[in-house]
């Protein structure tokens, strides 16, 4: 073979370029795409739900989306039913947008996956980004810590070892934000006097807050509330507790 | 190959059948759209067969008073103020009563107070619009409904026919991106910005009166301009029309302007 060579180099370096592509992304295993729907708007809904179910808005939000583009523009229909019967407003903005108001992990993160570019956000406004990853991120996007469950002995109200590192989570969540407030409230098992019962309730209450103010949570912020049945659910053992939950904000 | 003439027949009249019939089965095919029980108006959206406006811009003393409206209107709509002249873009502005009647403008009799007022102009919503006969892609379209002169700023394709047609001068071409250097001073979040290469006018707030409100200019004007229903022999603007003496912009065009500019008192006409 004449200029073997050349041909054989020129072979190799053209073998490497056409699977530059592919030799560059080996290894990196294109993890599934899944956009974020934890904005404070929808963590605040009580039932969390969309204008139809996820399944559909994931297949089919794009023609949605045209669909109420022109019903808006041509022919002024701005409310829209969802196969749940709640009525909602047809609007990119002012509708979809209000949950949604985290664009670049909601919208971006799977268009940007999918390569495709819609040309929505050249003439809409979105929503101003939420700083995610800003200097305080464990602060700001802290979840709400659930409620913490502590139980006692039977006809007791003393805490038990463990109940200040039960607590250890609310409590820093409660120095990371002044405004929110905790609620506490105080269970029995359904043996013995019911009076007794009651105060035995409210004292293992105490026991509790007399521990958060310890900590250094004010007084103010916390919030002593009595259940409607002091008789607690669940097995006996279950039933002699105390709930300690944040309350989103002071007085509220 | 031959073909016998009953072999013919029979292969045209399939093809005919099959072509006749095949575009029926794709129309239903692509239907996937949203029913109609799942989309209706906002009750409290305004009803009217064809708005219109009446304006009295003897209302209207200071340049204050003609800035208000213009800027309650460009400021929800995020109209861009460009500082170069050829760039600008208005939905609403004012201007001099011979540019705005110009086939007027020669009667050295007529009321020379009002002559030398300046006029606020807007996109008149013409019954006829040319604008809407020339545009290619139905991007500004006039509304059955109410008679809105409505521009699709998904469809249009910054042709310009449209601001060619228009004897009024309505419509502005965005030359430059309006996002850019600052041309909008405060963003309102509630509404769009337009793109580099659309053309944008006057939408008489279509997206209030969805919402039961008034054209913003309108209510800004301290009563100067007047909206309303010009079908309707009851509404404040027919009674308007009815008993001062009012005149449009370039009548004699055909395209029949829905704006109404006062020009006499009530008193003597």
């Amino acid at each position: 073979m004449y200029n073997s060579g050349k041909i054989i180099a020129g072979l190799a370096v053209f073998f490497i370029l056409a699977t530059l592509p592919f030799l560059l992304n080996l290894g990196k295993a294109n993890a599934k795409i899944e956009p974020s729907i934890d904005t404070p708007e929808i963590n605040a809904m009580p039932v969390k739900h969309c204008v139809e179910p996820k399944t559909f808005m994931r297949s089919e939000h794009m023609q949605l989306l045209n669909e109420w583009r022109d019903q808006v523009v041509r022919n002024g229909n701005r409310i829209y039913v969802g196969s749940d019967g709640n009525e909602y407003t047809i609007s990119l903005q002012n509708g979809c947008m209000k949950c949604h108001s985290n664009k670049k992990d909601f919208c971006d993160k799977c268009h940007n996956y999918m390569a495709v570019t819609p040309y929505c956000w050249s003439c809409h406004i979105a929503p101003k980004e939420k700083p995610l990853a800003g200097p305080h991120p464990v602060t700001e996007v802290a979840p709400l810590p659930s409620a913490v469950k502590l139980y006692f002995e039977v006809s007791k109200a003393e805490l038990s070892a463990g109940a200040a590192r039960e607590l250890a989570g609310l409590i820093e969540y409660l120095k990371a934000h002044p405004d929110a407030g905790v609620d506490i409230s105080g269970f029995v098992d359904k043996t013995g006097d019911p009076d007794k019962n009651a105060e035995l309730a409210k004292n293992r209450a105490k026991a509790v807050r007399g521990l958060l103010e310890a900590s250094g949570i004010a007084e103010g912020r916390i919030n002593m509330k009595k259940p409607e049945v002091v008789t607690g659910t669940g097995s006996a053992t279950e039933a002699r507790r105390v709930e300690v939950s944040i309350s989103s904000a002071k007085g509220v | 190959m031959t073909i016998n003439r009953r072999d013919f027949l029979r292969i045209a009249g399939l093809s005919a059948v099959v072509g006749v019939g095949a575009p029926v089965v794709i129309n239903n095919l692509g239907k996937a759209g949203l029913e109609a029980a799942q989309i209706h108006p906002d009750p409290r959206a305004l009803k009217g067969k064809r708005w219109g406006f009446v304006v009295d811009v003897s209302k209207l003393a200071t340049d204050e008073d003609y800035q208000k409206c213009i800027n309650a209107c460009h400021d929800i709509h995020n109209v861009p103020s460009h500082k170069e002249p050829r760039h600008e873009v208005k939905w609403i502005w004012k201007d001099t009563y011979e540019h705005t009647f110009p086939n007027t403008a020669e009667d050295k009799i007529m009321n020379k107070e009002l002559q030398e007022k300046n006029f606020l102009l807007f996109c008149n919503h013409c019954q006829k619009p040319a604008c809407v006969r020339v545009c290619p892609t139905k991007a500004t379209f006039k509304r059955e409904s109410d008679g809105v002169v409505m521009q699709d700023m998904h469809r249009c394709i910054g042709c310009r026919f449209c601001m060619a047609a228009c004897p009024y001068g309505a419509r502005s071409f965005n030359y430059v991106d309006p996002r850019k250097d600052h041309a909008i001073k405060v963003e309102n979040k509630e509404f769009p910005t337009r793109m580099i290469g659309v053309v944008e006018k006057c939408t008489a707030c279509y997206e209030r009166l969805a919402i039961g409100q008034q054209p913003a200019c309108a209510e800004a004007s301290n009563g100067a301009i007047v909206f309303g229903d010009l079908e309707d022999p009851n509404s404040e603007v027919r009674k308007l029309i009815a008993e001062k003496y009012t005149i449009r912009r370039k009548p004699e065009l055909g395209t029949q302007p829905s704006i109404y500019y006062v020009i006499g008192g009530g008193e003597h006409a």
